[in-house]
């Protein structure tokens, strides 16, 4: 009686939320990640974000694969690099993509649980502050891909459909 | 008539003197000519580390061939990777008889994390003539300095994140089989440039 209670408290959250988010898309194209060494701590996923309407912000994410996610961002100046955490979050307005890409805004995996293999993908949840949560599957390319390789960018129109 | 001669002729002097000896302090003031009294530009020099595979090594492993040295951390998700990947395009656009004759060299500004296990998987990843170096901090402390390379440590606190992060200089030098720099390539240079250098040092 008491979990029943419960779950229709859940899902009235969920329904809220649900109805709150329903105004603008999310959608998460091309994103990708890099393989690992063995021993590896660390590693990113990058990706565009793209809003059909209005604007909403990226806030965090999480992942399985890893123990925290954090947003980060680099800083080039004299030929040195600077990796900071993202103050308030990564924007997103409708009508110009956000692209986290190597060089810039990334998603950085931190305490790797495992490496991650070149071929396999890994699962990701992107927390936004409107759209609420948007899973986004991405798949480990080689260790020093730029870019998404051609027919695995489709594997990342993470549907966050209302 | 003369007299003035002779005090205008005494102005002149005083003034080539002035001029002369201006030119020369500023000269002597002048960074190039710090850098020429070496008799090359002073990057590169002296360094104790150890490879990937547990071997010490000194600067000596420069000699003989033609050598990419690159300094980061394998922690380092984006800059390091991408530079590496760049190395690795360039060594493989090599002809089998140059990639003999030349080597990339990873020096870790990482200590703490990168051991020599760690560091081993990692330039696994991007080319087999890729050599990591690591060490002491105090030994990775001198080979920056040889290299004029920047790194600094920035805290979890400072940077408000879960684990450290390390702020570096990200160059790629290119030094001859004598050990001695060639050139400096900024980070995201174009792979085919690098072999062009390459080419040009060993047909120099």
């Amino acid at each position: 009686m008491r979990t029943f209670a419960r779950n229709l408290v859940v899902s009235a959250a969920a329904a809220l939320l649900f109805v709150g988010a329903a105004q603008a898309e999310i959608s998460v194209s091309n994103p990708f990640s890099r393989a690992s060494a063995p021993q590896a701590k660390a590693g990113a996923a990058f990706m565009t974000l793209s809003i059909d309407a209005g604007a909403d912000k990226l806030l965090g994410a999480s992942s399985p694969v890893a123990e925290t996610v954090e947003l980060h961002t680099h800083l080039m100046e004299g030929g040195i690099a600077r990796m900071r955490p993202v103050e308030g979050g990564i924007a997103v307005t409708a009508g110009t993509p956000t692209e986290l890409k190597p060089g810039g805004l990334h998603i950085m995996l931190m305490g790797l649980k495992a490496p991650l293999k070149q071929g396999e993908s890994f699962p990701l949840t992107l927390k936004f502050e409107k759209a609420g949560e948007v899973p986004v599957t991405v798949p480990v390319q080689g260790p020093g891909a730029m870019a998404p390789m051609k027919g695995h960018g489709h594997d990342g129109h993470a549907g966050h459909h209302h | 008539m003369r007299r003035r001669t002779f005090w205008t002729g005494l102005a002149v002097l005083a003034t080539a003197v002035l001029l002369g000896s201006i030119a020369l302090i500023a000269d002597r003031l002048s960074p190039q000519r710090t850098e020429q009294g070496h008799g090359r530009a002073a990057i590169g020099g002296p360094f104790t580390l150890t490879d990937h595979l547990g071997q010490p090594v000194t600067q000596d492993i420069l000699k003989g061939k033609l050598s990419l040295v690159y300094f980061g951390y394998s922690f380092c998700p984006d800059i390091c990777p991408t530079d590496l990947q760049l190395i690795a395009q360039a060594l493989d656009q090599l002809t089998p008889e140059e990639l003999a004759d030349t080597q990339a060299l990873f020096v870790s500004i990482d200590p703490e994390r990168d051991t020599v296990a760690q560091l081993a998987g990692y330039v696994g990843l991007f080319h087999p003539a890729i050599r990591g170096l690591t060490g002491t901090p105090e030994q990775i402390d001198a080979a920056t300095k040889s290299y004029r390379a920047y790194y600094k440590k920035i805290s979890a606190e400072e940077a408000g994140t879960t684990d450290y992060l390390m702020d570096h200089s990200a160059f790629i030098y290119l030094m001859n089989r004598d050990g001695d720099f060639v050139r400096v390539f900024g980070h995201g240079v174009n792979p085919g440039e690098m072999v062009e250098w390459i080419r040009r040092v060993r047909a120099g």
